[in-house]
């Protein structure tokens, strides 16, 4: 009996995994895509939007299949109220790294040259907070003991990209541009510091679901 | 003809009531779906009766010196007390019912052993108690491997949905060998029926209660717990079935919500926290009180009543 049910839920761990892995294919996209932006600008950017559009609905059908599953298997109501929680925190994350991409090429935005490095550097650290959420979302599943400590190394990188959020806009207005392109470019790094905020909020659930399976 | 149908009367009440506390926490967090539940509580109360249930009907009928026409009337004084605590919302425990109307009826009629009365009374201080400790130490030997081991969220919920239910068909099975003699001892007097009949129909009769009318004590009993997770809903129900089944081949009959009571105390030493309220102390000694006393007066009223 331990088996059939053992053997219903091994299904689900490998959907859970797979949109792990999904995810992080989203994250790859959006890194390599501000990588490629900072060389060449957003002409050409679209190929890295297109492709974190594909990984973004691809996550979704995941989703939507480990939704359909979850209550036919033998997780516990409260298990199955975590994991959906879960899934769509970390959803949150993937769309708003599939947004940065897609504004940028929708409204052909030409960050000036001089904050290109640290609109990347925000780039980067938001990268690592997503990155870091999955690796902590799979250790939390497993019940690994690092859970808690990813989701320090989480909220760690989502401060990094707050200070470098606010060095941005702060030599943004700083800069001799007009106040119309200080808002639209401030509205892109916003928009880019919000996926590590939102990394973070998934983290601080990640790290409760960790410490009730603990308690 | 009435001590039967009082008697039967009284296993539907039991069934009704304390199956609630073999599933309830299970049913309410919907771990277990209710109408798998109360087939299983039935099946296993009518197990735990019909196999070990008849070592309390010698304890009982030990009590006092019983005429047939004495039992039918404490039978009917303990169902009564029994209904009526349970419409006033009031702590009822049949087994102290029982006991309380047999003393009552033999109060009166001047029949009355003092002797057992000591070993019952020790073994409803000692339910509570018994459980707590039981509680305790399972806690912390069922919670080693977890701690060590680590299961993952797909291996240990299957777990503990099996043993949920499990436990819960084992604590099924100790309420049945434990109270089936609140019934039979009544059923047996003057030889109406063998003390094997006996727990069969007090079975049957618990049996049907759960079938019938357990639904809604189930889902309340069930939510007053919910704050307890999975795994310490198994512990508590391991807890209280165990204990409740020491007391079963003890030959006592002993209230199930006190050992659950008794239990959910012992999980809060374990974690170190107070996850057990006054409302549920005051519960046990109202229990412990309140339905033998109210029995003991309606069984002596219905005895002297009887004698003019």
């Amino acid at each position: 009996m331990f088996m059939f049910l053992y053997r219903r839920n091994r299904e689900l761990r490998d959907q859970l995994a797979l949109y792990i892995d999904k995810a992080r294919a989203v994250f790859d996209a959006f890194r390599d895509g501000l990588a490629y932006y900072r060389e060449h600008g957003y002409p050409g950017l679209e190929r890295y939007a297109r492709l974190s559009h594909t990984d973004e609905s691809e996550c979704d059908q995941v989703r939507r299949q480990i939704e359909r599953d979850l209550f036919a298997k033998s997780l516990l109501p409260e298990a199955r109220e975590d994991v959906m929680s879960l899934l769509e925190h970390i959803d949150l994350v993937i769309n708003q790294a599939e947004d940065v991409l897609r504004q940028i090429v929708l409204q052909r935005i030409a960050l000036p040259p001089a904050l290109m490095d640290r609109y990347a550097e925000l780039g980067t650290c938001c990268h690592r907070a997503a990155i870091t959420l999955m690796d902590q979302a799979a250790a939390a599943l497993g019940n690994a003991p690092t859970a808690r400590e990813l989701g320090d190394a989480v909220k760690a990188c989502e401060s990094q990209a707050d200070q470098s959020e606010q060095g941005l806009v702060a030599a943004l207005f700083a800069s001799d541009l007009p106040l119309a392109e200080k808002l639209y470019y401030r509205d892109l790094v916003t928009l880019t510091a919000a996926m590590g905020d939102l990394a973070e909020d998934a983290a601080n659930l990640v790290t409760v679901f960790a410490l009730k399976r603990e308690a | 003809m009435l001590g039967l149908m009082a008697g039967v009367f009284l296993g539907w009440s039991l069934g009704a009531n304390d199956a609630a506390n073999c599933f309830g926490t299970a049913v309410s967090s919907r771990m277990v779906a209710w109408r798998h539940a109360v087939w299983l509580a039935a099946a296993f109360i009518l197990l735990g009766a019909v196999a070990q249930g008849q070592a309390g009907i010698a304890t009982l009928q030990a009590l006092t010196d019983q005429t047939a026409t004495g039992a039918e009337l404490a039978a009917l004084a303990a169902a009564v007390t029994v209904t009526t605590m349970v419409r006033l919302r009031l702590p009822a425990s049949a087994s102290q019912a029982v006991v309380g109307a047999l003393l009552g009826s033999g109060l009166a009629t001047g029949h009355i052993h003092a002797a057992p009365l000591g070993r019952v009374l020790a073994c409803w201080i000692g339910t509570p108690l018994g459980a707590m400790l039981v509680a305790f130490v399972l806690y912390h030997v069922l919670r080693w491997p977890l701690s060590r081991f680590r299961p993952s969220l797909f291996v240990l919920d299957p777990i503990l949905h099996l043993g949920l239910i499990l436990c819960g068909c084992y604590a099924a099975h100790a309420l049945g060998a434990n109270s089936v003699a609140n019934v039979a001892s009544f059923l047996v007097v003057g030889g109406r029926l063998s003390p094997g009949a006996a727990v069969a129909v007090g079975g049957l009769a618990m049996a049907a209660g759960v079938l019938t009318f357990s639904r809604g004590v189930m889902l309340t009993v069930g939510r007053g717990i919910t704050p307890l997770d999975a795994f310490t809903a198994l512990v508590v129900v391991l807890a209280e079935g165990i204990t409740v089944h020491l007391y079963a081949l003890l030959g006592v009959p002993v209230s199930m919500s006190q050992a659950i009571v008794g239990a959910i105390l012992g999980i809060g030493l374990a974690k170190g926290v107070h996850i057990l309220n006054a409302r549920n102390l005051v519960h046990v000694l109202v229990g412990w009180l309140l339905a033998p006393a109210a029995a003991a007066t309606l069984g002596a009223i219905f005895a002297v009543l009887a004698g003019a």
